[in-house]
């Protein structure tokens, strides 16, 4: 078999990294205080490329990514209408004229950030997905907690050691997830209900945890979707029949008893 | 789901007796590298036409690369052998 040199891992076109770059520069812009307008360009970078794509004046992507982002589309449709629904029962209940900003806030980033997890996971298969996000999100949280560790009422040694270990369930769980993917679910899912407790969601009124929803769902959000992706994994295969094939080199077999439907992915591609 | 048919195939192992990466047979069939390694897992279904077009790539038949697996096949209690010439029963 031949080898191949560099092989990527992800196909980035030249519309997504333009899009990417209208993003991040839009919400740059609108939350450094250069006025919210901006946030229309984040917009552009967002939407631009899909509604192009739909008017078939763009054509870049192959017939799995398309399925992918269709996919993704569909999942974010479901979180952000679930999102406005809650929402609306929420200020109707209570009797409010007025959406809170946090609120308005919610609307935007939910299906943005379902989008974007759900085309991960669909690009890259769950359990490569999930450790990847996993491994992110860990990362980010822990040079957070460790520039974060000044000025906390933690000092010394005692608060170099704690405040890390707030992504230590990240690391954890993408250690894990290939190999046992349902005891990973359960401890992501276990971790993102004890941080709900832990950001005071449960025992607050709706209206108080608003205020700190957005905050809570960047944090919460990979674990819950990384656990509930992982668990979606094992009960969609464990429905699924044994292949037995002898031409077929996958089985859905052993990708339910080990999750490792994805555990050769980077070495698949260097035969 | 309704209306979904499990397939196995033998996209991989059709492309290692072609001598073929990932990454080759990617750039023959017009797609990216992650759409043959979604197909070779079986975690995506390909179009008709991108399985006609890995068929010719690969110089082997549709039927070679995909198959419908055993289960489907025994579902109802028919086989698709049984299906005589012609495609009714």
């Amino acid at each position: 078999m031949r080898q191949t040199g560099a092989v990527r891992t992800i196909r980035v076109t030249t519309p997504t990294w333009i899009a990417g770059g209208l993003m991040t520069v839009g919400i740059l812009l609108a939350v450094s205080g250069a006025g919210w307008w901006f946030l229309l360009l984040a917009a552009a970078g967002a939407l631009g490329p899909g509604l192009l794509r739909e008017f078939g004046i763009l054509n870049e992507l192959d017939e799995f990514e398309q399925e992918v982002h269709r996919r993704a589309g569909y999942h974010a449709y479901l979180a952000g209408t679930l999102v406005a629904f809650l929402l609306t029962a929420l200020s109707r209940s209570e009797g409010l004229t007025r959406l809170a900003d946090s609120a308005i806030t919610l609307l935007l980033i939910v299906p943005l950030f379902t989008w974007f997890l759900s085309s991960l996971f669909g690009y890259w298969g769950t359990v490569k997905a999930a450790r990847r996000i996993l491994l992110c999100f860990g990362s980010l949280w822990l040079t957070f907690a460790i520039l974060s560790n000044t000025g906390s009422e933690w000092t010394g040694w005692t608060a170099f050691l704690l405040h890390p270990l707030l992504s230590a369930p990240f690391f954890v769980a993408a250690a894990t997830a290939r190999r046992w993917p349902v005891a990973t679910s359960v401890l992501l899912m276990g971790c993102a209900a004890g941080f709900c407790y832990l950001f005071g969601i449960f025992s607050d009124s709706p209206i108080q945890w608003l205020d700190r929803m957005v905050v809570v769902i960047l944090f919460i959000g990979p674990l819950f979707a990384c656990g509930s992706a992982l668990l979606r994994l094992h009960y969609h295969l464990s429905g699924k029949p044994h292949r037995h094939h002898s031409g077929n080199s996958n089985s859905v077999h052993q990708e339910s008893r080990s999750g490792a439907d994805e555990a050769d992915d980077e070495d698949s591609d260097s035969d | 789901m309704k209306g979904t048919h499990e397939l196995t195939n033998s996209v991989r192992k059709l492309r290692r007796a072609a001598d073929m990466t990932q990454e080759d047979l990617a750039d023959r069939a017009g797609v990216s590298r992650q759409t043959i390694l979604a197909i070779e897992k079986g975690n995506y279904t390909p179009s008709v036409g991108l399985a006609l077009m890995l068929a010719a790539v690969l110089k082997v038949r549709v039927e070679d690369l995909f198959q419908l697996s055993p289960g489907q096949l025994n579902e109802g209690g028919q086989s698709l052998t049984q299906i005589p010439e012609g495609g009714t029963s």
